[in-house]
């Protein structure tokens, strides 16, 4: 509740109504407009308090929000969480327990095998290895503490000083690249931008072979994202269709806006479009400066559109190579294209992490080293214990679980301690 | 001879467990092998140290006798980790051995309600599954309502010097053989541990001169709450510090061969934390020193305890390589150290209120539980002591949890998950170390220890002050803010602390590192009226504020799996979805709450969902 009243502004909602509401991000940007319904306890399936989003199409927008809530303090569900509450809280009949106890099961061995499928080689090497460095870093803290009386080696900090550096470098590492290029498993996400009829839609539609958008003459008739599914070669991709943008007078077409920069933040690649049958204006200049800031951290492809028409485009206002084309009957160039770029993506090996789960595992025990650094400079041993042992039971959580005597065997392990 | 409580043994468990029980009004019988060693300190001439003097502290606050006798005996105080938070720190103080037991000794005989008789206990005797009392090598017959066993390292004691064996509970004492088979009978489960202990040196066979020497703090502190700190001035003495060395590790590696601990004439496991020389030289062969303190034993300082080299070597390999050491180079040995192996309880087979799941009215506390360490041992004696007078007022019992006090922790670890080793406290077993301070036992505790009976009027008004106090201090802090006006940056600026550029709240400002005890008279006048351990209070709780904050959701979380009980007659294998592995370790640990389950490892999530519906499946059946 707390996280919904947070991320709609709004003081109060009415319990089973479903009420229109504008979800903004942590940054004030605003990420959709859902529709929300609070269910208030006891009337709710788990016979607790429930807030449902229903958002527009995709999972883009569901990810968003889903980071957004998860911002707040909010806890994933676990494999049958639901089910169990609901019986808890007698929602659910006795009668029906023991298949709620089965469903339990078969979800928590359904997601033992998922998550130990993720967890094969590389990803579970490495999530092995860090638990094992964060217990080892608990450890020689621990010593630290718990021993200050012995005659422990004098470099003890700056041995946990530099295992902490590597270890924050590495997380760091493996959660961008895996955020980055989570697309190897989820498929690709390929925003397309461009000003309003521009053929953004047009391209859609060649990709797709099927009609899916409304492509209208009118300006902004696009107003939701579309996001669709294709394969490209070998590889999965997710189409972002985005509204067109451009300074827009009404809140709505302000909304798509948003969500097409919101789309190519969520992107691993970018197609932008200009129109070479009109003159380069300042719609094109507003959206070549925002491609500008993403210069480093996407791939984006500049395509000069509607080229089977006469031209009227500039190009010395696009710096970049331009791929020249006409959406409507030679979007193979633009596949081929494509597929180069996403060979090459798939081609690097860093280690990937490929759930939600496991990147905010990753990413909240990198959070508490972040925090914890300083603390050990200042010689704040226990708050410094204190966030690598948040960080250890994040880690564990995606898999093994952490039991306090491993820091002891560590320690006795490592040390010669006691009298 | 009939008594409410019967205990048995009368080291540091026996004496707070015999004390509690009479304190709260019944009549108490402690039997003893050696009245004249009731309150000995058998290993080092210390008590206290980190987590071991939180716990005495955690005594201290409920009204148990560890703190107060250390104070008025004590030869040197240190609070140790002093440079570090306040979470950590541990407060240790060496004692004069022969004053601690003899004032022990004499408080005991003192107390009303209190009888001393020095026998040997030898058989418990039962009706129904319950005790009904003890049978001693008199023959003696006491009957009671609750017994609590504080046996130490008595049952079966054996102790070993090179290849000499002998039958004893400590050097120079019986050894309890017959109490080992009467707890066998009952269907206890005994298990077998081994601890040790150091040679003692003559004063005079020292040269200091080639040592460190290492002083007692120069304010010290006393550890009760309740002993008066404006006029505490021990008299101190110093402790030294010496060095092994290559030659002295040579002549221990000589004599592994005639080492009890490693020719197979010790089978029991010993503690981790406290290991001997010869096994510190084992494991760490790469190691080219360890250090020893010299402690005195006693204020005459006529003995040193030579701490850091607990052996069992035969006598002449202990004094050869205590000649390897520079200032022990004539050192003549006057008592000779030792191993000691000893029967012991798996805690598993108890209940939180350390009464044995198996027989009705039978408490265990102390080593016998498998545990090491005086203060460790007092704790346990308190709660047993304690619990046994409520349960026969049938009042509910008193159980610490886990974020409320390192008894808490101890207990809960010993009974959920039992030991192997010799258990020892450390203040990294405590998760929620922060809000579990030395400084703060008596806000924590002393309330309980005022309903029970066990800490005076007094003692109990000036924690509620305490208590009051600091909630008036911090709501201060947190309801008045900083802004970055002129005459608030020249206040910073003249306490020398970090600029601000926006308003901040004055618990921010209290929190940040630099900040310390003399500035919170100048942030505001309110504090110039508060006396100075609210003030210390004030400080540690508005530097550790986020932090307690994020502990308390964990709390929230521990509670309520706690407040699920597993009942007692459940059948974990009629539960489907449980594998083998899950259902064969509640079986075996038995876990009362799902809390209890959730800390054993190898129980998954999943299994703990699935235990929680059928446990709510078997209390509606019962229905």
């Amino acid at each position: 509740m707390h996280a919904a009243k947070k991320l709609t502004c709004k003081e109060n909602f009415i319990p089973r109504h479903a009420s229109l509401s504008l979800v903004y991000g942590h940054d004030g940007k605003l990420i959709d407009e859902c529709i929300v319904i609070y269910f208030q306890a006891p009337h709710s399936f788990s016979g607790e308090d429930i807030v449902e989003f229903q958002c527009h199409g995709g999972v883009v927008v569901a990810q968003l929000i889903l980071q957004e809530v998860l911002r707040h303090g909010v806890v994933l569900a676990q494999a049958g969480e639901f089910s169990k509450r609901a019986f808890l809280n007698g929602r659910i009949d006795l009668s029906e327990a023991e298949a709620i106890a089965k469903l339990i099961e078969t979800k928590s061995v359904d997601a033992a095998k998922i998550l130990s499928a993720q967890m094969k080689g590389a990803v579970k090497e490495f999530v092995v290895k860090v638990r094992d460095s964060l217990v080892e870093i608990l450890a020689f803290v621990e010593v630290n503490i718990d021993y200050a009386e012995e005659d422990l080696p004098a470099d003890l900090i700056l041995q946990i000083e530099q295992k902490l550096q590597s270890l924050r470098a590495e997380l760091l590492q493996t959660y961008e690249s895996s955020k980055q290029r989570s697309g190897l498993i989820n498929g690709f996400k390929i925003a397309i931008v461009g000003k309003p009829n521009v053929g953004k839609s047009s391209l859609l539609n060649a990709l797709l072979h099927y009609e899916r958008a409304i492509i209208s003459d009118i300006a902004g008739t696009t107003r939701d994202t579309i996001e669709e599914e294709i394969r490209i070669g070998t590889h999965l991709i997710k189409i972002i269709d985005t509204a067109g943008i451009r300074e827009a007078g009404d809140s709505i077409e302000k909304i798509g806006i948003e969500r097409s920069k919101l789309a190519i933040e969520e992107s691993d690649i970018v197609v932008s479009l200009f129109d070479s049958s009109r003159e380069f204006d300042h719609e094109d200049a507003s959206i070549y400066a925002m491609l500008q800031a993403y210069k480093d951290s996407k791939e984006i492809l500049y395509i000069l559109n509607k080229c089977d028409l006469p031209s009227r485009f500039e190009k010395l206002h696009v710096k970049e190579k331009m791929l020249e084309l006409s959406c409507k009957n030679q979007s193979n160039i633009l596949v081929k294209e494509l597929e180069k770029l996403l060979d090459k993506n798939a081609q690097d090996d860093t280690i990937l992490l490929t759930s939600t789960r496991q990147l905010e595992a990753v990413k909240k025990s990198y959070e508490n080293i972040e925090q914890s650094v300083e603390l050990l400079s200042e010689g704040e041993l226990e708050l410094f214990a204190f966030h690598i042992n948040e960080a250890i039971m994040s880690i564990a959580s995606i898999s093994t679980n952490f039991q306090r005597d491993e820091i002891l065997d560590k320690m006795f392990g490592s040390f010669c301690l006691g009298k | 001879m009939k008594y409410d409580v019967i205990v048995v043994g009368g080291g540091h468990a026996g004496i707070e467990a015999s004390l509690a029980s009479a304190r709260m009004g019944k009549k108490t019988l402690l039997i003893t092998m050696l009245a004249e060693q009731i309150g000995a300190t058998s290993c080092n001439p210390a008590i206290g140290g980190l987590a071991k003097g939180h716990l005495v502290k955690e005594i201290d606050a409920l009204g148990g006798q560890m703190g107060l006798t250390t104070d008025l005996v004590g030869i040197q105080f240190r609070v140790l980790n002093e440079s570090k938070g306040p979470a950590v720190r541990g407060s240790r103080a060496q004692i004069d051995m022969d004053r601690y037991r003899v004032h022990m000794r004499n408080l005991v005989l003192n107390t009303e309600n209190l009888d001393v008789a020095q026998e040997i206990a030898e058989k418990i005797t039962t009706k129904d599954d319950a005790i009904s009392g003890i049978i001693t090598h008199f023959k003696n017959h006491y009957h009671a309502k609750k017994i609590i066993l504080t046996t130490g390292t008595f049952l079966r004691g054996l102790i070993h010097v090179g290849e000499i064996k002998q039958d004893a509970g400590r050097v120079g004492e019986f050894a309890a053989h017959n109490l080992s088979a009467s707890l066998k009978e009952l269907g206890i489960e005994l298990g077998r541990l081994k601890t040790g202990t150091c040679p003692r040196v003559d004063a005079k066979s020292i040269d200091f001169s080639k040592m460190e020497i290492q002083h007692g703090d120069v304010q010290p502190a006393p550890f009760s709450f309740r002993t008066d700190k404006k006029h505490f001035t021990p008299h101190q003495l110093p402790c030294y510090i010496a060095y092994t060395n290559k030659q002295t590790h040579s002549i221990i590696e000589g004599n592994f061969h005639r080492a009890p601990l490693f020719t197979g004439q010790i089978e029991g496991i010993g503690p981790r934390y406290c290991p001997s020389i010869e096994d510190k030289i084992n494991r760490f062969r790469d190691k080219d020193r360890h250090h020893l303190f010299i402690e005195p034993q006693t204020a005459s300082a006529s003995e040193y305890y030579i701490n850091g080299l607990s052996t069992s070597l035969p006598p002449d390999a202990q004094l050869s390589m205590l000649h390897s050491i520079s200032g022990l180079e004539n050192a003549k040995i006057v008592r000779y150290g030792y191993a000691i192996e000893y029967d012991f309880v798996n805690p598993i087979q108890l209940t939180h209120t350390l009464e044995c799941k198996a027989i009705s009215g039978l408490y265990c506390a102390g080593q016998i539980n498998g545990t090491t360490g005086y203060e460790e041992a007092a704790a346990q004696g308190l709660m047993a002591g304690i619990n046994a007078v409520l349960a026969i007022n049938e009042i509910e019992p008193f159980i610490l949890r886990r974020d409320e006090a390192y008894i808490g922790v101890l207990i809960d670890d010993l009974v959920t998950k039992g030991t192997k080793e010799p258990y020892r406290m450390f203040t990294s077993r405590a998760e929620y170390r922060l809000l579990l301070r030395e400084d703060n036992a008596d806000l924590r505790l002393t309330p309980y220890g005022y309903k029970l009976g066990l800490i005076d009027e007094v003692t109990h008004e000036k924690a509620i002050q305490k208590q009051a106090g600091l909630k008036i201090g911090l709501n201060f802090l947190e309801e008045n803010f900083l802004t970055p006006s002129k005459e608030n940056v020249a206040l910073l600026e003249d306490m020398g602390l970090e600029k601000i550029t926006d308003k901040i709240s004055l618990q921010k400002i209290v929190a940040r590192k630099d900040f310390k005890l003399q500035h919170l008279d100048k942030l505001s006048p309110i504090f110039h009226d508060f006396a100075l351990e609210i003030k210390e209070q004030i400080l540690v709780e508005a530097k550790y504020k986020n932090y307690i904050e994020k502990q308390k959701d964990q709390i929230d979380h521990m509670k309520e799996l706690m407040s699920v009980k597993i009942p007692p007659m459940m059948d974990f294998t009629s539960i489907s979805g449980l594998s083998n592995e899950v259902v064969e370790k509640l079986q075996r640990f038995t876990p009362t709450t799902l809390f209890a389950a959730s800390q054993i490892s190898g129980i998954t999530p999943a299994a703990l969902d699935i235990l929680q519906i059928y446990i709510k499946i078997h209390c509606k059946k019962q229905k």
